[in-house]
């Protein structure tokens, strides 16, 4: 039935609900993990460089989206490379983002088991996690969305009141952040790039496929560009903060850097071990990028196959569930996450909207020579 | 003789069923005895079926009768309207029954609204709606007036939604009762009121009320169609039509509101809902609503703003704790001890000691305990409630903490659970919440922490997904209203609050022209 209202039109993603997605879904379970702790103390400079190339992704996917307007990544590749071409990258396309998807599922298993419930079987957890998931994509992108939305007043307060307690607690140094660029610019750079486009920054072209669904006249670029902006600052953040309560060294050895952080917070006599609160917190990021992800891949195949959202979902869901088994251990799958992937799939993040891009033009350009 | 052929117009409240396929319908016949028999018969000779003869002075051949069934009708004003009428009109009767029926509709019978009747059906139904009927020999059709009362409760104080501040009256059974109230408070035009007689055996009347100048246009188009599609031998309550007309979605939470103030009533119309009443019953029904609805409460406008806007964050926090605060105990003491300083653990743990069941079974216990007693509660005649409620959850919990069987700890968050639950101004959203918890203490009690989490997941997904009415339920927060929060979460000064809630998509957005002000 349709809405009695454009204020809070149901089958319309709004401008705060783009904003409040993309920020979730980027910050997603970063803050988790230091990135680019190769480079030492100088870390947090290679996540704003990353932010920085990471728009290299970001704006041409959203100049693209601007010229095709109501078409998403599925319609631009078979548009663009034909029905067999397009088809075959779309398929590989779908199969990317139900294993980013799939990564996000592992991650759950081996996060739970590593901090709040060791002896719990993974798969038990995974399958708990999966499940929700699928019940989210089901009930569409609209309520994904929306349920996004509602829990980010909530991330933002736990976040906030986190930094506070840091400061509160004394905890963050600035020696520990020096010496600054001790190696050139250099070592920061190779560390950042091209990784963290990869993860987390490239990851935003996902959005190619959610654009189309934005009410029109939001001004999706300007928001999108604003929340990108608001996220990156914020996971430099972090990274500021964790780097400068930790130290580089200590920071290298632990498994979950920012948990172990947390630990540090003693207020009172009351407020400690906060940590079992921030994993939920993570989790709550890590559930967004996983359905998102599980979403994108969701509407590639059933726009492919023809099937209804609804019934590709439990598919997919199978699917996803069962790859997350492929992997055999924590060792393997965080050395395939952070060390292999990382190097190959901005290719398929930057490059191959870039290539729709131009093609796009050309076909303008030439639709426009022929009037 | 004249024949008005109007098909169907029996009274005010009678049902329209003239429609294809309904039975073929039996028209006034010109005998008297031979209506009599047909109606008698129709209603199985019941003993509250009053028909009284009257033999007029000049033709006494030509009877005439009065029909009514005996207590739904208003006895004094029956007498002094109708039967002193009938027996000032008998002196006139000239011979031709039709046309004395005539004068005695236009210029004897003194009371609110009369009709012709041509069928006898549409008259049996007029007198079961607490109309009587005048029958005269000789002609063809009868004459229906309105005369409906009887023993009604009166307007009393709301038993089930008090305020410490604000009106103390409540809405009664009768449905036009209810709305004159509605009306006593919003004295304006453009306050719109439909009726439809709905329930095929209790032809019970359900009306709804809305500002039309207020509402939008989309949210009265589809209430009436969903009303307008219920078709059931039976509406008892206005629960009926609630199930009917809400969205057909499997859920715990309710996605309309009820009272049984009309100030609440008042309220929700001014902010662009409607309401439903069902005659029979003092509650009504109010809608779209959105999840925030249930945490207000009409007194939060009685009172000074910011006292108003603590009560209301008490409010959420309670719907929280009971939630929640069972399954985090579980997840605390079987899972996650070390979120727990350490005294507190050791003194909770040292409570534990000896108890032989797990803590999630000990919760169950108890709140299920706790579950049978307040619904013992509520079913008990009121004379031994107090007593009952004494023996079970005093000398229930003590002795349970004494014989070792729950630990302390346990009775305390049971009782500060139930209590949470009723800070809720509605009943239905506490009981979603009561039901909810059981759910997520099993959740708890087999993932700890992770379990709660996937179950706060579920339930938000689930919320975001309902609507009412084609309003999303979980607006203003998802999908987030920019200007319209000043009535959510805190209360903003009357001042302030310029505007009408923009969730609803009223069509007459300022609540103050003009603006500013003093």
């Amino acid at each position: 039935m349709s809405s009695p209202n454009v204020e809070t039109s149901t089958d319309r993603v709004g401008k705060y609900q783009l904003m409040t997605a993309i920020i979730m879904f980027e910050i997603g379970s970063t803050p988790m993990f230091l990135l680019g702790i190769k480079a030492g103390q100088n870390a947090w400079m290679a996540m704003a460089v990353g932010a920085v190339a990471g728009l290299l992704v970001l704006v041409p996917c959203l100049y693209l989206q601007r010229l095709t307007g109501d078409t998403d990544w599925t319609e631009m590749l078979l548009q663009r490379l034909g029905k067999w071409a397009g088809g075959l990258v779309a398929l590989f396309y779908a199969l990317l983002l139900a294993y980013e998807s799939m990564r996000n599922v592992r991650d759950f298993g081996e996060m739970a088991n590593g901090t709040i419930l060791p002896q719990t079987p993974k798969w038990v957890i995974m399958i708990v996690i999966t499940t929700i998931a699928c019940y989210a994509v089901r009930k569409g992108i609209f309520v994904l969305f929306r349920t996004i939305e509602l829990f980010f007043p909530t991330v933002v307060m736990s976040y906030t009141t986190l930094v506070l307690f840091f400061f509160i607690s004394d905890l963050p140094s600035v020696h520990r952040l020096r010496p600054i660029l001790d190696k050139g610019i250099g070592q920061v750079l190779g560390e950042a790039l091209p990784e963290l486009i990869s993860f987390p920054f490239g990851q935003v072209f996902v959005f190619l496929l959610f654009w189309k669904y934005v009410k029109s006249g939001t001004g999706f670029v300007r928001t999108s560009l604003a929340a990108y902006g608001v996220v990156s600052l914020f996971l430099t953040i972090m990274s500021v903060l964790t780097l400068s309560i930790l130290g580089a060294d200590v920071a290298q050895v632990v498994a979950y850097p920012f948990l172990e952080a947390v630990q540090l917070i003693h207020i009172a006599d009351f407020l400690e071990r906060l940590d079992i609160f921030v994993t939920l917190i993570i989790f709550l990021g890590l559930f967004v990028k996983l359905a998102v992800f599980y979403l994108a891949s969701n509407l590639m195949v059933s726009r492919m196959t023809g099937l209804p959202e609804r019934t590709c979902g439990w598919f997919l869901g199978i699917v996803i569930f069962a790859a997350s088994f492929l992997e055999p251990s924590q060792t393997f799958h965080i050395w395939l996450g952070l060390k292999v992937q990382v190097k190959y799939v901005w290719i398929f993040q930057m490059l191959m909207p870039i290539l729709i891009l131009a093609l796009t033009l050309i076909s303008k350009r030439r639709g426009q020579a022929s009037c | 003789m004249i024949f008005h052929r109007k098909v169907g117009q029996a009274g005010a409240r009678s049902s329209d069923s003239g429609g294809p396929g309904a039975p073929p319908k039996t028209p006034v016949c010109h005998t008297l005895s031979d209506n009599m028999a047909w109606l008698k018969s129709k209603i199985g000779h019941s003993a509250d079926f009053v028909i009284r003869m009257i033999e007029p002075v000049s033709t006494p051949n030509s009877q005439l009768i009065l029909a009514y069934i005996d207590g739904l009708v208003d006895q004094p004003g029956l007498n002094r309207d109708i039967i002193q009428a009938l027996q000032q009109a008998a002196a006139r009767h000239s011979g031709d029954a039709g046309m004395w029926l005539n004068e005695l509709q236009h210029r004897f019978v003194s009371t609110g609204s009369t009709a012709r009747s041509e069928y006898l059906e549409d008259a049996l139904q007029s007198i079961l709606n607490g109309m009587c009927l005048i029958l005269a020999d000789g002609a063809g059709f009868a004459l229906v007036a309105e005369a409906s009362g009887g023993e009604q409760r009166g307007v009393e104080e709301p038993s089930t939604q008090g305020v410490l501040r604000g009106p103390q009256r409540s809405f009664t059974e009768n449905i036009r009762t209810n709305v004159a109230l509605v009306r006593r408070i919003i004295h304006d035009p453009e306050l719109y009121y439909e009726e439809r007689l709905i329930g095929r055996r209790t032809q019970t009347a359900v009306g709804l009320l809305y500002m039309k100048g207020i509402i939008n246009e989309t949210i009265v188009s589809t209430i009436q169609d969903r009303l307008e599609a219920i078709d059931i031998d039976s509406v008892l309550e206005s629960g009926y039509i609630e199930e009917y007309v809400q969205e057909k979605t499997f859920t715990p939470f309710p996605t309309l509101l009820n009272t049984e103030r009309p100030d609440a009533a008042a309220g929700a119309l001014l902010e662009g809902q409607f309401v439903v009443l069902v005659d029979g019953t003092p509650f009504v029904l109010m809608g779209p609503v959105t999840f925030h609805k249930f945490f207000q409460s009409p007194e939060d406008y009685y009172q000074r703003f910011d006292i108003a806007s603590f009560l209301r964050m008490i409010r959420y926090a309670g719907f929280m704790i009971s939630m929640l605060l069972p399954a985090v105990y579980i997840a605390v003491t079987t899972f996650h001890q070390e979120t727990l300083p350490t005294l507190l653990l050791i003194s909770l743990l040292g409570q534990r000691e000896g108890i032989p069941l797990p803590a999630l079974m000990e919760a169950f216990l108890m709140e299920i305990t706790f579950e049978v007693l307040r619904e013992a509660g509520a079913r008990m005649p009121r004379a031994i409630g107090p007593a009952i409620s004494i023996v079970g959850a005093l000398v229930l919990g003590q002795a349970a903490v004494q014989a070792g069987i729950v630990s302390p700890a346990m009775i305390i968050i049971v009782a500060f659970t139930a209590i949470s639950n009723f800070v809720m101004p509605q009943l239905n959203i506490a009981i979603a919440a009561r039901l909810i918890r059981f759910a997520l203490m099993l959740a708890a009690g087999a993932l700890g922490f992770f379990g709660i989490f996937a179950g706060v997941l579920i339930i938000a997904i689930h919320l975001t997904g309902l609507k009412s009415f084609g309003v999303p339920y979980m607006a203003p927060f998802a999908p987030f209203v920019p200007g319209s929060m000043h009535d959510i979460i805190i209360r903003a000064p009357l001042r302030s609050m310029k505007k009408r809630p923009r969730i609803l998509g009223t069509k007459d957005s300022d609540r103050r022209p003009g603006g500013s002000g003093p």
